[in-house]
């Protein structure tokens, strides 16, 4: 029997030959229950258990992660993106309220700067959004372990704003053309930082082959909206232009009729469903690319994504979530209408009633909110699921040579991107 | 190997365990003891993590646990993770804060503690008589509110041009004269625009619009005296400025406390708080506005009477359709906030005990003012 190290009791042959890798997904458990206590809780507290409910949600999805069997666990806590975002309302989000307001109260809510801010603000804010990225990917890495091992994101989230900021400018220039490219710089920028302990993660993707698959879809929107444009002319061509001339010689408006604005709801949820599958064709072609050229130590990541897949998952999460909306909606009506009865003889006052009816849209724009937010656990566990069984990793790793590294605690990062609404899970 | 006894119906099984310096990891022998659950990697002594230092990736469910990753507070990094079915029903029986409901409420008390303290410190603060929105109001220099009023003024009245036929201008000049005789040296700018709407509104800074539309309705100058007392005495208690200081904090806290997400929310709250707020506001100028008239020899009655026109006015408006209704919330905040609270008011306003009072003007006086928009043929054009 050979002799132990000693500090990990693991024989040392295990420290040079490399171990094989396997990725795996476990369906995390009791996720429904989750989405309802973290639901009630997040009402009884005004909202701000959100938070605490996210964290909960991000260990049990973790969790789901196997690497040879072993899960992935999330160390983060509901205090770090609390704090975190009220140092972001403090740091980004005061300074441009006091901004305003004093704009306001030298020049007048009425005056050409007063008007204008917004507009310039919206430059500095897509730089931070890049900053927010990167910086919530810094986030999660630091607080993402195996076997206790940590995870990491060197360089600079400025350096990566930076370049989110200006490859947009040229991607908006080039009518799109720079997509491919841009998203390739980008994920290069994120990957090579990567570290698992003291080990960095390589990418070696060139934006080359995107381009076939982005022609196809770039020319495909282009037809897609095309053809929803001459449909839409050819079934109401002829009413529009007798409107036109009713229109100039004060005669009476034509109005489409029900077989016409039926086949125009037709032709256009057609053009957007031919649009919804040859973007999610394209997304799933950039999953796959980017995973194929994504290496750690001599193991190569490997992506299985389709289009099917991700339409599937995202059209059976958008009904899932409207179950919550139901399961919402069927309470508040409920209510609602006992409200309504308490109302009593007040109710013969067509005044309250107005008053009343006003209040019906808002009250149910909050339910559809609250109710659409309400599985949304359940959807994010089932999409980071379809990823992560659509992602191999195949090869060796020496994991009993990787050691942690030293530092690299990310202190609550996340802020900024809970702010700009960039958090992907 | 010293391992524990298996007797004392101590589970034993295996698991495997890390320890955090590196990504390797050994297949161990572990006892739930009753010090601690105890690992055994083969090599040395085996180490004993109690159970009250335990934590878990993902808290244990009460009924089944496919597996489960354990890590120790002392030891940061390393981790156990089990498998064994006998490993997993024994533990939560003797961690029992390891389960969700645990974890849950470990999590959530401090939070609803903070929500339940600073709701108390909220109500606490609408209890007593502290305003910190009028406080804040207060420290804003006349200059700034006066620019301030300027600008809310010239957006709310810019399709209205305002009325200057130098008679009536006199006329109001000597009404705004005669009352502030009731009352402290506030600065004051009243002006009449040329709008049909009945309304009558104060802005930051002292400044006050009166419409022509509520001139023609007016049963008379005590009935505008008292409109405008009432405007003034919103003015001396900085009631717009605070309105503006008060929607701004709270859009901001709550938008602080949503973490952005509580757009919906955060208008209804900031409806829910005006609301209350402005019936408030409402009394305390009328009290302002009835010590006003009183100290300038003014009948507090035209008060009582303004109200009783405006509910006619509405009535009628209500049988003749939908002329000039404002919609929407507007519409809302109208019926909830200032329907059930007019007898309220005009209560009040009859309750003063009668005084010795002349006429607000002089009828010359009172019909120059009417006239102060110059739009009607008989009026004199400037």
């Amino acid at each position: 029997m050979q002799p132990f190290d000693q500090n990990t009791g693991i024989a040392p042959a295990a420290l040079t030959s490399g171990e094989p890798l396997a990725l795996s997904w476990q369906w995390p458990r009791g996720m429904v229950g989750v989405s309802i206590a973290n639901f009630l809780l997040r009402i009884l507290t005004l909202g701000i258990y959100h938070f605490w409910g996210k964290t909960e949600v991000r260990r049990r999805i973790w969790s789901a992660i196997r690497l040879n069997g072993e899960p992935l666990t999330y160390t983060g806590t509901g205090g770090e993106l609390f704090f975190g975002f009220v140092i972001v309302s403090l740091a980004v989000f005061l300074p441009i309220t006091v901004l305003m307001i004093g704009v306001m109260f030298a020049f007048g809510p009425e005056s050409a700067l007063a008007q204008s801010i917004p507009g310039l603000l919206y430059i500095p804010i897509l730089f931070l959004v890049g900053i927010a990225i990167y910086r919530a990917t810094r986030y999660r890495l630091a607080r993402t372990r195996w076997r206790g091992i940590r995870g990491a994101l060197t360089g600079h989230s400025g350096h990566y704003g930076w370049t989110f900021f200006w490859t947009l400018i040229v991607a908006g220039l080039t009518l799109g053309w720079a997509v491919p490219w841009r998203s390739t710089k980008l994920q290069a920028l994120q990957t090579t930082n990567m570290r698992f302990g003291d080990r960095p993660l390589r990418f070696t993707a060139t934006s080359g082959p995107l381009y076939g698959p982005y022609a196809v879809v770039w020319f495909g929107t282009l037809l897609g909206y095309g053809l929803a444009a001459a449909a839409v002319w050819a079934i109401l061509g002829d009413t529009i232009a007798q409107n036109v001339i009713a229109s100039r010689t004060g005669g009476d408006p034509v109005v489409p009729t029900g077989r016409q604005i039926g086949l125009v709801t037709l032709s256009i949820v057609a053009a957007l469903l031919f649009l919804a599958i040859i973007a999610a064709w394209y997304r799933a072609r950039v999953f796959n690319h980017f995973a194929d050229n994504t290496h750690f130590e001599n193991a190569t990541f490997a992506g299985t994504a389709s289009a099917g897949g991700l339409i599937w998952i995202a059209v059976t999460n958008y009904l899932i979530l409207m179950v919550g909306v139901i399961l919402l909606a069927l309470p508040a009506v409920l209510l609602a209408l006992g409200a309504a009865r308490s109302l009593g003889p007040l109710a013969e006052n067509p005044e309250v009633m107005q008053g009343v009816l006003a209040m019906v849209p808002l009250a149910a724009l909050l339910v559809f909110g609250l109710g659409f937010s309400l599985l949304s656990p359940v959807a994010q566990a089932r999409t980071t699921g379809y990823l992560v069984r659509h992602l191999a990793v195949n090869g060796t790793a020496p994991l009993a040579a990787i050691a942690q590294a030293a530092g690299g605690d990310a202190k609550f990062g996340e802020g900024l991107a809970q702010a700009f609404d960039v958090d992907a899970f | 190997m010293s391992m524990p006894s298996e007797s004392d119906n101590q589970p034993t099984g295996t698991a495997r365990f890390a320890d955090g310096k590196t990504a390797g990891s050994a297949q161990a022998t572990v006892v739930l003891t009753d010090r601690g659950i105890a690992i055994d990697t083969g090599g040395f002594a085996p180490l004993i993590w109690p159970y009250g230092a335990l934590e878990t990736a993902v808290p244990l469910s009460r009924h089944k646990n496919r597996d489960a990753l354990l890590t120790y507070k002392h030891q940061p990094g390393a981790t156990l993770f089990i498998e064994d079915p006998t490993l997993l029903a024994g533990l939560l029986e003797r961690a029992r804060h390891l389960s969700t409901s645990a974890q849950r409420w470990r999590w959530a008390k401090p939070v609803i503690a903070g929500v339940v303290l600073a709701m108390s410190i909220a109500g606490a603060i609408s209890l007593s008589n502290v305003r910190p929105a009028a406080t804040i109001a207060g420290w804003i220099p006349l200059e700034t509110r006066e620019a301030l009023g300027r600008q809310v003024v010239a957006s709310m009245t810019a399709k209205h041009k305002r009325c200057e036929v130098p008679a009536g201008a006199a006329a109001l000049d000597r009404l705004v004269t005669r009352l502030k005789r009731g009352s402290d040296t506030t600065k004051f700018d009243v002006r009449v625009v040329d709008w049909d709407l009945v309304n009558a509104f104060a802005a930051p800074g002292g400044q006050i619009v009166l419409t022509r539309g509520l001139l023609a309705k007016a049963g008379g100058p005590d009935e505008v005296a008292a409109v405008l007392a009432h405007e003034m005495g919103h003015g001396i208690k900085l009631h717009p400025e605070s309105g503006i200081v008060r929607s701004l904090g709270l859009s901001a806290l709550i938008e602080l406390m949503m973490g952005g997400s509580g757009g919906t929310l955060s208008s209804i709250g900031m409806l829910m708080a005006e609301f209350s707020y402005s019936r408030d506001a409402e009394r305390e100028a009328d009290a302002v506005a009835l010590e006003m008239l009183k100290g300038s020899g003014i009948a507090s009655q035209g008060l009582a009477s303004f109200f009783e026109r405006i509910e006619e006015i509405k009535s009628e408006r209500k049988k003749g359709g939908t002329a000039s209704k404002p919609s929407g919330w507007g519409r809302t905040l109208e019926v909830f906030s200032t329907h059930p609270m007019t007898d309220e008011r005009i209560a009040a306003a009859r309750k003063v005990p009668p005084y010795a009072a002349t006429p607000a003007l002089a009828p010359a006086d009172w019909q120059a003012l009417k006239a102060i928009c110059g739009a009607s043929e008989d009026a004199v054009k400037h």
